[in-house]
């Protein structure tokens, strides 16, 4: 494709934001021309590449704080990245915040004409436009009584009609329609749909699911400054609300909120894919699903047997026809497959009419949930990636399974425990000899008081610990000097450092002074072993601090002190 | 920056009115009270210090009025750059959501709030000279510079609300700091006292003062009817100019950190 059909294009693009712990220490970096550095810096966005062909609806989907609006103003012109080019072509009308710029005091009238010049219209484009407007945000009378006077709805809805006006070639909407009522909502979106039929290219940014997936043909996952998934919209928003509903329920079941995990709303639950497709020369009437003893039921015990029932109906006659059969948990994890082809071969003549066939699991072994079931059936065995089924009926079949309270995990495998063996050797290879985070991700943590691993873009790699942070660290014989590579970011550090005291084994070390925001290696003596020997290392920083309380929004990390690279020499 | 300024003409005027407009309005005399404001303030001088304290000057041949226009030709022009440089402080910030949301260039809200405050001060220096002459004021014919005066003003209020607007973003103390600067300044200059009433050994406190070279410029054709003092004259409208050129290379270099500062 050549590069004049696209109408956005970002090459490469990155983000930064320089944090300053207090506004005197931008003022103390300033006065030593950067000599003395105190900002951290922040990567918003990292390397963001996206092409939009004119026309397109591109939606744009992510957590709060992952980079979205960021990169919205970037393609709207209000900031600028860091490193990257970004291209537009065309007139672009951004629904970043509706109704920016309006004087409370003014009438609606006089904020249309202001408002619409600031975004870019001529005095004569406004005045052709100007009853357009006014008919679009239905203001009545009201539009010459002063804004103040409105309710948000109708201040939105002229906000949204001003934004609507420009007759723009590329269209930005962040969040424009979560604000307001239904009506106003499905007024709103109607004109967005028109957009789309006169061939704007738009970027969408909602919270909203089924608005992406209605609008957009294609979605981008933004996950802290980088693109997680990128593809067709049903794809990406499926695969990130997964994402959410995992997150949320794993946070729930953290926090002990055990029974309210278990009851997500149903809108937390996946969207399922489309739910029928298929040739139609065969159709599912009816699917049933019968417990051991044979009752239908849409729950079971588990070890219980499940018989899964399809009632078909084959318009014409199908030789050799191939059935198949999936089960996936709520999260939409994929947890059997089964066909009569290779899997549990069966061979069956041909189908013709109506008629069922069964598939009987023995002992499920599946613990307590909520479980989909789709079903299939294609009249190709060799059709190499299923995908012309006769008739597919995706995850449209559902069955609960019960288990004792204390079972954990998905499923129940039949096990047992040895007893002890004491007599075997110690087993090392799982404890490093030595940290480096630029290589190393995984390590053994006693604490849980790091915070979490964070990879800057100069390639570094360090972790903050919280109030104490400790890991496990293999001492050979003949080393008897403990190296560790430290840093800390505190706001104050140049009049204020740090003291981190280093516990081995649960006995004091030493303690280490950190005052620059660089890496430096500090040494500490240690005990020497005649042996390998594991050692629990321990790190606790005197002080902590929390870039939020220093006035950065968002920010709630509670950051000590930074490690590097830590071993025995 | 200027292109910027040239192409949004239309909706820095849009603004102006807007701004001059919305300080009176839904009050029932609307815009009049700029014109208000100023005549009492004047009228009020006029009386007290002609008739009442009968202050005299005794440099001119303005008659017993000569201490009142000694006093409005500098207080005039001081109050509007008070007010600019204090609002143009605040610029940035309070219009977060337009500069972060809108794409449009900052600096028409500058350039939105000295002219909002040079019309003002035109209507203050209208009021004043209608007031004067109908009390029967004879000014001279270096009135005539009196034009000249305001653009020189005009480039030196720009200049320093761009600065000032552009420095608050970053440093947030700029405001308090400029606005107790002013009120120091205000009286380290003799706007409202003779410059004589000073004792010989701290008279060049004035003579460096700039604000004194900035002051004169009105009061050289108002008041004291001569051609402006050469050398100060030249001297501020140059340092102006290189400041303006500074300051808006400063304002490019800076300009791409305004939407995430502010």
């Amino acid at each position: 494709m050549k590069s004049e059909e696209f109408a956005i294009e970002l090459a490469n693009i990155h983000k930064k934001f320089r944090i300053y712990g207090s506004p005197l220490s931008r003022l103390r970096e300033w006065l030593t021309f950067g000599k003395l550095p105190t900002h951290y810096d922040f990567w918003a966005l990292k390397n963001i590449n996206l092409n939009v062909s004119k026309g397109e609806a591109i939606g744009i989907i992510g957590e709060n704080g992952s980079g979205k609006s960021t990169m919205l103003k970037i393609i709207a012109g209000t900031t600028w990245p860091t490193i990257g080019d970004v291209k537009t072509i065309g007139r672009i009308s951004a629904l970043l915040e509706l109704g920016a710029g309006f004087h409370p005091d003014f009438s609606g009238a006089q904020n249309i004409y202001i408002s619409a010049r600031l975004i870019g219209l001529t005095d004569d484009e406004i005045k052709e436009r100007f009853d357009d407007i006014v008919r679009f945000a239905e203001l009545g009378r009201f539009i010459h009584s002063p804004v103040r006077t409105y309710s948000s709805g109708m201040y939105v809805r002229l906000g949204f009609a001003v934004a609507a006006s420009v007759s723009p070639e590329i269209l930005i909407v962040d969040e424009a329609l979560s604000v307001g009522d239904d009506y106003y909502q499905k007024k709103s979106i109607d004109r967005i749909k028109k957009f789309r039929e006169d061939g704007i290219t738009v970027l969408f940014v909602s919270h909203a699911m089924p608005h992406i997936t209605r609008f957009c043909d294609r979605a981008i996952w933004l996950r802290e400054g980088i693109i997680e998934a990128e593809g067709s919209a049903k794809d990406v928003v499926n695969e990130y609300q997964r994402y959410c509903y995992r997150h949320t329920y794993e946070r729930l079941i953290l926090a002990g909120k055990k029974e309210e995990a278990e009851t997500l709303k149903p809108e937390e639950e996946p969207i399922l894919e489309e739910q029928v497709w298929g040739s139609g020369k065969v159709k599912f009437t009816r699917v049933a699903i019968l417990n051991g003893k044979g009752e239908e039921t849409g729950s079971l015990d588990l070890g219980d047997d499940i018989t899964i029932r399809q009632y078909y109906y084959a318009f014409e006659k199908i030789e050799n026809p191939i059935f198949g059969l999936n089960i996936h948990t709520i999260q939409g994890v994929y947890i059997y497959g089964t066909n009569n082809h290779n899997i549990h071969p069966r061979k069956i003549d041909h189908i013709e009419g109506a008629g069922y066939i069964d598939f009987k699991i023995k002992n499920l072994i599946l613990h307590k949930g909520k479980y989909f079931i789709s079903v299939m059936v294609f009249d190709e065995p060799d059709d190499p990636y299923w995908q012309n089924p006769l008739d597919w009926h995706n995850q449209a079949y559902e069955f609960l399974v019960f288990s004792p309270s204390e079972a954990h995990g998905l499923v129940a495998f039949p096990g047992e425990w040895s007893k002890t063996h004491p007599e075997a050797e110690c087993e090392m290879s799982g404890v490093p000899e030595q940290l480096d985070l630029e290589n190393q991700w995984h390590f053994h943590f006693l604490d849980s008081g790091w915070y979490k691993l964070e990879k800057e873009d100069t390639g570094m790699a360090f972790s903050w610990s919280k109030d104490k942070g400790g890991f496990l660290l293999l001492q050979s014989p003949g080393k008897t000097v403990l190296e560790l590579e430290l840093r800390a970011s505190h706001p104050d550090l140049k009049n204020n450092s740090v003291v981190v005291s280093v516990l081995m084994d649960d006995e004091k070390l030493g303690s280490i002074e950190i005052n620059s925001i660089k890496w430096k290696k500090h040494k500490l003596n240690v005990p020497s072993v005649k042996k390998y020997q594991i050692r629990r290392l321990t790190l606790i920083p005197a002080r902590i601090w929390k870039p939020e309380e220093q006035g950065l929004v968002g920010d709630k990390r509670s950051l000590g002190v930074g490690l590097h690279t830590a071993k025995f020499i | 920056m200027l292109k910027d300024i040239w192409k949004h003409r239309t909706l820095i005027w849009a603004f102006v009115k807007r701004d001059l407009k919305g300080r009176y309005i839904g009050s029932t005399v609307g815009f009049l009270w700029s014109v208000i404001q100023p005549l009492v303030m004047i009228l009020i001088y006029a009386i007290l210090f002609s008739k009442i304290m009968q202050q005299k000057v005794g440099t001119s041949n303005l008659g017993n009025l000569e201490y009142v226009v000694y006093l409005c030709a500098g207080i005039l022009p001081w109050i509007t750059m008070q007010d600019t440089f204090i609002r143009s402080c605040g610029v940035f910030i309070e219009n977060a959501s337009l500069i972060k949301k809108v794409a449009f260039p900052p600096v028409i809200l500058v350039a939105n709030i000295v002219l909002a405050g040079f019309i003002n001060l035109l209507i203050g220096f209208a009021v004043f000279f209608a007031v004067m002459l109908i009390a029967g004021v004879k000014f001279g014919w270096y009135i005539l510079l009196f034009p000249v005066s305001l653009a020189v003003f005009f480039i030196f209020l720009f200049t320093f609300s761009l600065i000032l607007a552009t420095f608050h973003i970053f440093f947030r103390d700029t405001q308090q700091i400029v606005s107790l600067l002013l009120t120091v300044w205000f009286w380290a200059t003799p706007i409202v006292y003779l410059p004589k009433i000073i004792p010989e050994n701290l008279r060049f406190i004035i003579e460096i003062n700039p604000a004194n070279f900035l002051i004169n410029i009105f009061r050289d054709p108002i008041y004291a009817n001569q051609f402006y003092h050469w050398r100060e004259a030249s001297v501020f409208l140059l340092s102006t100019i290189l400041i303006l050129i500074l300051g808006s290379a400063m304002f490019k270099k800076l300009r791409k950190h305004i939407p995430d500062e502010i």
